[in-house]
């Protein structure tokens, strides 16, 4: 845990060798003898310990060769060392040769060698070559680099504070919504199971584990070491990437990509970290009273007792407190009754505020008073009622609405760049040769 | 045999710096406490700062509660905050 946070911070990574505390020193009912014991330890590290890097250097790794006496051998020998070194993520991986990664590139006109950013708590280089090495060991084709890219840009950016969730004890995941003609492209689902697995949109778990890849790879968020999420989960492996139904979004309403800023029709990526998914079991809107009572019970799920709604100030403000996502049946249904997006959000905002009995039963107070609020009136789950993100995905009958409740901070977004025309052209019609076209339902 | 070459994928970790230089004795210097916020920082760092004053009774020990705590350790003004303190040396802590 020493040496990723060391490294992360771009320091040698030996300092741990001198003392580090055990873990159950920081549980609740730690034992802190350990320091009583090791503070002459603790002295010598702030005095004469001398890291055995004493000059600035640059670590280039070369290539793994793993041999076997077909490919399936020298496969599964390779599937094993990752696994001796912590690589991958515990499923079977497919070897990233040059082939393959150079294949994978041709999803971008960006060099190999481009600087993304660096992943925390490791402090890996994201570079366009790694993040190809990622998506070619999930499996991913080229056509879905430019929405790995992208997403991979949301994730780094300062105000995401990717390695605050990377390292905590919460077991949230990043889930990407994207929006754009780029989803039918490349097999997006946003529709059926649209949050996986499928066979006949493989793109959502192939750029989902990739980022994963990354975020244990390059970034080090290995359970127990560069992460502390108590749980982790099966959302873990492969994110949530999924696509906006735009074609079942009501006309007056618009899709997320235009709420976040973007043109309608532009190729987007939308990036939250949430920590669960909450299947809301009722969804019928076809008349004022039952869309009252689903808009009601909806408001009940938002309204959980959540402390990290208000477990920092710029999530509270600027973030969002969860997805909500609404088949096209029942955002129709909505629409036609005349509410809005922003007549549900302020709806859900003030229903599922906290009653100041609760506050007191579940101590918040303090959490009311750093958000600046009076414990003694009811507390919103964020600043305004724009916080809430709401998409528009599922299956397209109204029985079942979905709730993801943030833990991350600042919701991102990036357009995706794509390849020059042609490229692009040439590489979805091979999509179409090789994975065939999606059978009718 | 079927040889198989693939990519680290941990890829390039960039420049590695240096740590700073020890000091040669911690009697007579200011040393800095810094909280990540994280478990039982309020039972750690007053037992560090007892066993190390008991040590160096002439020593300066600045305790984390002067200074940010938690994500805010991380500002880019930290390290100028700690040097207009004066501090020498840094403990920071303490669990992830």
């Amino acid at each position: 845990m020493v040496n990723i946070a060391f490294g992360g911070l771009g320091f040698a990574a030996d300092a741990s060798t001198i003392l580090e505390f055990p873990t159950e020193m920081f549980l609740a009912t730690g034992d802190l003898s350990s320091i009583q014991e090791n503070i002459d330890k603790l002295v010598y590290g702030l005095t004469k310990w001398k890291s055995a890097i004493e000059e600035k250097a640059a670590v280039i790794p070369s290539k793994i060769t793993v041999e076997g006496k077909d490919y399936q051998e020298a496969t599964t020998k390779m599937n094993y060392l990752f696994l001796r070194n912590q690589w991958g993520d515990g499923l079977p991986i497919l070897p990233a040769t040059t082939e393959y990664v150079d294949w994978v590139l041709t999803g971008t006109d960006l060099p190999r060698d481009n600087v993304l950013g660096i992943i925390l708590p490791r402090g890996g280089i994201a570079t366009v070559e790694q993040i190809a090495v990622a998506l070619a060991m999930a499996g991913g084709r080229p056509e879905y680099l430019p929405v790995l890219l992208a997403t991979v840009e949301a994730f780094l950016d300062p105000l995401s504070q990717h390695a605050h969730y990377a390292t905590t004890t919460g077991s949230n995941y990043p889930i990407v919504v994207v929006n754009g003609p780029i989803t039918k492209q490349i097999r997006l689902n946003s529709g059926y199971g649209c949050l996986g697995p499928d066979p006949n949109h493989p793109a959502g778990a192939s750029i989902g584990r990739a980022l994963r890849l990354l975020q244990m790879d390059v970034g080090g968020a290995i359970p127990g070491v560069g992460t502390m999420a108590i749980y982790g989960g099966a959302n873990r492996y492969t994110n949530i990437v999924f696509a906006e139904h735009e074609d079942g979004v009501p006309e007056s309403w618009v899709p997320l990509n235009v709420e976040r800023g973007f043109r309608n029709g532009s190729n987007v990526v939308t990036i939250h970290f949430v920590n669960g998914t909450i299947n809301m079991d009722g969804a019928d809107t076809s008349t004022e009273q039952s869309a009252l009572q689903v808009l009601n019970m909806w408001a009940g799920y938002i309204g959980i007792p959540n402390p990290n709604y208000w477990g920092r100030l710029p999530r509270w403000e600027n973030g969002s407190p969860g997805v909500l996502l609404m088949a096209c049946g029942t955002a129709g249904g909505l629409a036609k009754l005349g509410w809005s997006k922003d007549k549900i959000r302020n709806f859900l905002w003030e229903k599922s505020k906290l009653l100041p009995s609760k506050i007191k039963d579940y101590g918040f107070q303090y959490k009311a008073m750093e958000m600046g609020l009076d414990p003694l009136m009811p507390m919103p789950v964020s600043k305004t009622p724009k916080n809430l993100t709401i998409v528009v995905a599922g299956g397209e009958q109204s029985g079942h609405a979905y709730f993801m409740p943030n833990q991350g901070d600042t919701p991102m977004s990036r357009e995706i760049k794509l390849p020059r025309e042609v490229k692009w052209n040439d590489l979805l019609k091979q999509a179409q040769i090789d994975l065939y076209p999606i059978p009718n339902k | 045999m079927v040889k198989l070459e693939v990519y680290d994928p941990q890829g390039n970790i960039g420049e590695i710096k240096p740590h700073a230089p020890r000091l040669s004795d911690l009697a007579g210097k200011t040393i800095c406490e810094l909280s990540n916020g994280k478990w039982n920082d309020d039972k750690t760092f007053p037992l560090i700062r007892e066993l190390l004053q008991k040590q160096f009774p002439t020593a300066k020990i600045l305790p984390y509660s002067q200074f940010p705590v938690g994500g805010k350790i991380d500002n880019d003004d930290i390290g100028t905050i700690l040097k207009d303190r004066g501090c020498q040396a840094v403990i920071v802590g303490n669990a992830a």
